[in-house]
């Protein structure tokens, strides 16, 4: 069995008399493509939230790589290798897909007075180093033929694909991935399936992704955790989780939604 | 540190006989002032410090700040460096250095707690700052002389030579000035320059790729507010006299004018908007009542039609309309 990199232990997250998140543990194996479903107000991207360092969680520990990482802050956590992408497109509207993706290797770049000011181990990045790191992104995520392009003139499907790319920047070890479905037409989904299967195996990168869009999620995912209303009420295999009555009674319904 | 990586991405390229036309229409505004009149040469020392205190405000500003406490920096480095160069008999260097480093020090302080709030919170936490500076000078008559300030303040010596006219300071203040434009044009050529843009254009993308948000946001608050108390140091000995009125938020008002008029994107906004703006008022001596109706129309007019302050014109010219806005 092979090393759990991230796990999530105990967490509870409390908004004021509303509870997010109740008594959440669950785990991803170094490696591993694992999905987080489950209806809207469930507390997903609460969960995102709270493994990324945005919010501290109430009780309960968030552990990457074995070092507790609960309550951030995001640059710590992604230094540590754990990056993120979100719900809506994150870019810098005004730079260009090449400057986006330079943007999110800063933090690598030794030298850098941020390196130096918050003692961070210096990753030492070579100006070579840096242009072909940046080709290998645009190369992975398609995107060479923008690259001179200002990101706030894309379709929003290039957008959402720069959104991962300037997150891989950073070279996390393992990415989270908030709805990058969400907003793509038939062709665009298709093709995030296929980079995120890249990603896993070619980078052997780890990932745990947010969808609402089932058929991406089964066809995609290793293994899938549901949350209903802040808690998880299934774990397993896409088959398991398909065939849980609890799960279709709760979020899946009707048994055809492999065809939405 | 060489930039070569920088190659990897598209230089924003200016055509080059517009490049040379902006080569000397600056070379003539810097040299001009050598050959002219005395009251020419004064406003040209007075923008000179203008564009040192506005560059600290630009780099605060490019981190996603406004700081409306600028003058009370500006009054740190007066005050502390007059002081340090009366009671403690220290030289320009030392007292001047003392100066800016207790204005970077307090900076330091300061955000290091207000930097967590954002927009309009720090906006009116640093306003408040600087009213609370003014009346501590005031009110600190023993060390501070009060309403009177401080008066005789003896001009710079530098290497043997007494900057005790006009043309002598006017070179040093120039200098200075010239010297940290090109110092910011670098630093936003370099990473952590691209690092605190991408930290004022998206916070939260910035941060979740390691870049922290606040780290960088103190960097260019001390930064800034380090070089406020450098103009200060440098307008303490050219005036020769300070007082708390020299400090109060009328002037953070004037500077935060002068850097979007100029341009808050561009490194020569500052430069722009401090020689555009520094001799206005005595175009209006006349209607001093007035004058700062004028501001309000300009700075508005200027926020609707010209976003990226004045220097954006430049750009606007050579990249041949193709930023035209839909």
């Amino acid at each position: 069995m092979s090393k759990q990199l991230l796990e999530v232990r105990g967490v509870t997250r409390r908004f004021g008399g509303l509870t997010a998140l109740r008594d959440l543990s669950f785990s991803v194996a170094e490696g591993e493509l694992v999905g987080l479903i489950g209806p809207n107000g469930a507390g997903k991207t609460t969960a995102f939230n709270v493994i990324s360092g945005t919010v501290p969680p109430s009780s309960g520990t968030v552990l990457f790589d074995g070092r507790n990482i609960s309550g951030g802050p995001p640059s710590r956590v992604v230094a540590l290798g754990l990056a993120r992408t979100f719900q809506s497109t994150s870019t810098y509207p005004a730079a260009t897909v090449a400057e986006n993706v330079y943007r999110g290797l800063l933090s690598r770049i030794s030298g850098s007075m941020v390196n130096r000011l918050s003692g961070r181990r210096e990753w030492r990045l070579p100006p070579d180093a840096v242009r072909a790191e940046m080709d290998a992104i645009l190369q992975m995520t398609d995107l060479h033929a923008w690259r001179d392009a200002t990101a706030g003139s894309l379709a929003y499907g290039l957008q959402k694909k720069l959104g991962i790319a300037v997150s891989l920047a950073a070279r996390p070890r393992m990415l989270l991935l908030d709805e990058p479905a969400a907003g793509l037409n038939h062709e665009e989904c298709n093709e995030l399936g296929r980079l995120l299967r890249r990603l896993q195996q070619e980078w052997g990168l780890t990932l745990l992704l947010v969808e609402h869009h089932m058929a991406l999620v089964m066809s995609l995912c290793q293994r899938i955790v549901v949350l209903v209303h802040g808690e998880k009420i299934a774990e397993g295999s896409p088959q398991q989780v398909r065939e849980n009555p609890a799960v279709v009674e709760a979020y899946l319904g009707a048994p055809d939604y492999a065809h939405a | 540190m060489s930039q070569s990586q920088l190659t990897a991405l598209p230089a924003v390229g200016l055509p080059v006989g517009m490049r040379a036309l902006g080569g000397v229409v600056l070379a003539a505004i810097v040299v001009a002032p050598w050959f002219a009149g005395s009251f020419v040469q004064h406003l040209a020392i007075l923008a000179c410090l203008n564009v040192i205190a506005v560059t600290g405000l630009a780099l605060i500003s490019r981190s996603g700040q406004l700081s409306f406490g600028h003058a009370a920096f500006i009054a740190m480095g007066a005050y502390v460096s007059v002081l340090a160069e009366r009671h403690l008999g220290l030289g320009l260097w030392l007292s001047g250095g003392l100066g800016i480093l207790a204005a970077a020090l307090v900076a330091g302080l300061l955000g290091g707690v207000i930097l967590r709030l954002r927009g309009v919170y720090f906006v009116l936490v640093t306003f408040a700052f600087g009213e609370l500076t003014r009346l501590a000078l005031l009110d600190w008559s023993g060390v501070t002389g009060g309403a009177n300030g401080i008066t005789r303040i003896a001009p710079i010596a530098l290497f043997g030579v007494t900057l005790d006219t006009r043309p002598k300071f006017y070179t040093l203040a120039v200098a200075i000035a010239l010297f940290l434009i090109v110092a910011l044009w670098r630093l936003f050529r370099k990473p952590l320059g691209h690092a605190i843009d991408s930290v004022a254009q998206n916070p939260a993308l910035a941060e979740s790729t390691g870049l922290s948000v606040f780290r960088l946001q103190l960097l260019a608050f001390v930064a800034g507010c380090a070089l406020a108390a450098l103009s200060g140091v440098l307008q303490a000995r050219y005036i020769g006299y300070i007082s708390p009125e020299s400090f109060n938020t009328g002037v953070t008002t004037g500077l935060i004018i002068m850097l979007v008029i100029g341009g808050r994107a561009s490194v020569w906004g500052p430069f722009i908007g401090a020689v555009v703006l520094t001799p206005l008022p005595e175009f209006f001596r006349g209607a001093v009542q007035t004058q700062y109706v004028f501001y309000g129309a300009a700075l508005i007019l200027i926020m609707r039609f010209l976003p990226g302050g004045l220097a954006s014109l430049w750009h606007r010219f050579t990249a041949g309309g193709k930023e035209k806005r839909a």
